[in-house]
């Protein structure tokens, strides 16, 4: 018999409804196989036990009562650690944030509580989200499930290790250039980037503002439209979040595809891409095209500025939004600090890694007097080409179709030397959060050695349900 | 375009990033790596408007309407250094 922390969220709620199970005992199954787990895979930088058994026991008190249960009440999840969640250590994997208890909750975590979910931990990641691979933690290295020799992409990794090693039914990730994407590739999970402003950040800590969204890592494609109806809709407490009514995610899972218009752009499949992770997307489409949708080859020549064009302006972004750590209101402060200069400093420079100090100082630079208009508004000059690029393919298409990321799972260490290997592992990605477009990573197939190789779909804005219809038809039918 | 140490440490000092000597010997060499890579964004002609966001660009305003927020004690609960209901930081006055 399958063991319940390999169940899906809606193969658990059934058992939860039916009285199989209780949320209590599989709360207590959850903790008992993270405490075997942990050891080896290091997904989490807090597990919070005593909350999560009490949660569990209030869903066994609404089942008891006859009350009808949402979808993921009494459902184990993992939060990543830069969503803030009350009252319960919040660090961004940071030396800056090692102490910070933040006093409010991040809307889409309220919105989780809200349907009764049982946050189990908060998940380890890169610092303030800041990498690929999540060996930029201040904490711990996280390990990828599927082989413990290699990394498990980032900076979500420990939300899609979590999820890969059953550690968490399900979990939350940010994704700011791939964040969520790239991880559960690696891992061989599902992960969403939704349409920019369909979940809010309010209570997201803040890396590129004009990019950051936060969104599901899942074991399947359903519970990826679970969660999402869960934690998408207008927050007033954010002003980029999108009045739009929620769309019927899961309606939209018919298993069919039929006469979908699927776009192959033929600039994802250089030969910059490993030929196990070609041959796993034109299998794909393939099948596709084997269940009726048609197979459109298209061009999305922008990809060669991509890369440039998001590490000018999410470093941009990032310089400004970290200059609020300075030692005064939360978190770190340095030692024996005689004036409020000094104090800035040192705080800063000990309570931030390197990677993190890379990227204030290109930021920093980009938005300097005499090199602003050459670097960042040339960035955001030619980000309104790529969005022009994405716009004009999905005249004639319903969703793209990608690899998640050009190669599969790397050994520790492997990209850590240059910073700049370590961004090219983002091609794939970073365009669709420069555009705001909803994309998902699901897995299909495995390289040479057994790594999980990982799909991208990529919607027009506002297209999360037709991606998710794709990419449930795929996950049904397409093997 | 090449990347003195000097230009380093100009931008730490923006950055209020106090670099030992070594540091600043790496970053100069890569920055110089990652403008290099940047670069490319140069060789490219283009009149198009800077995008800011990629989302409706007009400005959402919300009622003036007094609602509850975090108490003092909520907001002093994570300073390295409270009194009362103030963040204690160095003396900054004569």
């Amino acid at each position: 018999m399958k063991a319940l922390v390999s169940m899906t969220a809606h193969e658990l709620h059934d058992k939860l409804v039916n009285r199989e199970v209780s949320a209590l005992e599989l709360t207590r199954a959850q903790l008992a196989h993270i405490e075997e787990t942990e050891a080896e895979i290091e997904s989490y930088i807090t597990v919070t036990s005593a909350s999560a058994l009490k949660k569990a026991e209030e869903v066994d008190k609404k089942i008891a009562a006859g009350e009808e249960i949402s979808p993921l009440a009494g459902i184990p999840v993992a939060i990543k650690d830069n969503i803030s969640t009350k009252g319960v250590l919040t660090t961004c994997a940071s030396k800056m944030l090692y102490n910070y208890v933040p006093p409010y909750s991040a809307d889409a975590y309220e919105r989780l509580l809200g349907q009764d979910a049982v946050m189990v931990g908060k998940a380890n990641m890169d610092e303030f989200a800041m990498g690929s691979s999540t060996e930029n933690s201040y904490f711990k290295k996280t390990k990828n499930p599927r082989n413990t020799a290699c990394v498990p992409g980032g900076s979500s990794g420990g939300s899609a290790a979590a999820v890969a090693a059953d550690e968490a039914v399900f979990a939350l990730g940010s994704d700011t250039g791939g964040s969520i994407r790239q991880p559960a590739s690696f891992c061989g999970v599902v992960g969403m980037k939704p349409t920019y402003g369909l979940v809010s950040r309010y209570g997201l800590i803040a890396f590129a503002s004009s990019l950051d969204q936060i969104g599901p890592i899942t074991k399947d494609v359903r519970d990826c439209a679970t969660v999402l109806s869960a934690i998408c809709g207008k927050d007033e407490k954010d002003s980029t979040s999108l009045h739009v009514s929620t769309p019927d995610f899961l309606g939209a899972l018919t298993g069919e595809c039929k006469g979908m218009r699927v776009g192959l752009p033929k600039e994802y499949l250089s030969d910059a891409v490993d030929p196990a992770v070609r041959e796993a997307v034109l299998s794909a489409a393939k099948a596709y095209e084997s269940m009726g949708a048609e197979i459109v080859e298209c061009s999305l020549p922008m990809l060669d500025y991509a890369l440039e064009t998001y590490y000018l302006i999410s470093s941009a972004e990032a310089s400004s939004n970290l200059a609020r750590y300075d030692g005064v209101r939360y978190g770190f402060r340095a030692e024996g600090c005689e004036d409020l200069d000094s104090l800035f400093l040192k705080t800063r420079s000990e309570g931030f890694g390197k990677e993190v100090k890379r990227r204030i100082m290109l930021g920093t630079f980009v938005l300097s007097s005499g090199y602003y208009d050459a670097y960042y508004k040339k960035a955001q000059k030619t980000r309104t080409l790529i969005c022009q690029d994405f716009a004009r393919v999905f005249e004639t298409v319903d969703c793209i179709l990608t690899p998640t990321s050009p190669c599969t799972a790397w050994k520790f260490g492997a990209k850590s030397a240059d910073p700049v290997q370590m961004y090219l592992a983002d091609i794939c990605t970073v365009s669709i959060n420069i555009a705001g477009l909803p994309a998902l990573s699901m897995p299909y197939g495995t390289d040479g050695e057994g790594l999980p190789i990982g799909v991208q779909l990529i919607g027009p804005r506002l297209g999360d349900a037709k991606i998710l219809k794709a990419a449930y038809a795929l996950e049904k039918g397409g093997r | 375009m090449a990347i003195t140490m000097k230009e380093i440490e100009h931008l730490a000092k923006l950055s209020r990033l106090a670099l030992s000597n070594e540091e600043k010997e790496r970053l100069t060499g890569e920055m110089q790596s990652i403008l290099a890579f940047a670069d490319k964004l140069s060789s490219l002609e283009t009149e198009a408007d800077p995008t800011m966001f990629a989302a409706d660009g007009k400005n959402v305003f919300r009622k003036d309407e007094v609602k509850p927020s975090l108490s003092p004690s909520e907001i002093l609960q994570n300073a390295p250094q409270a009194d009362m209901e103030c963040f204690v930081v160095p003396k900054t006055v004569e």
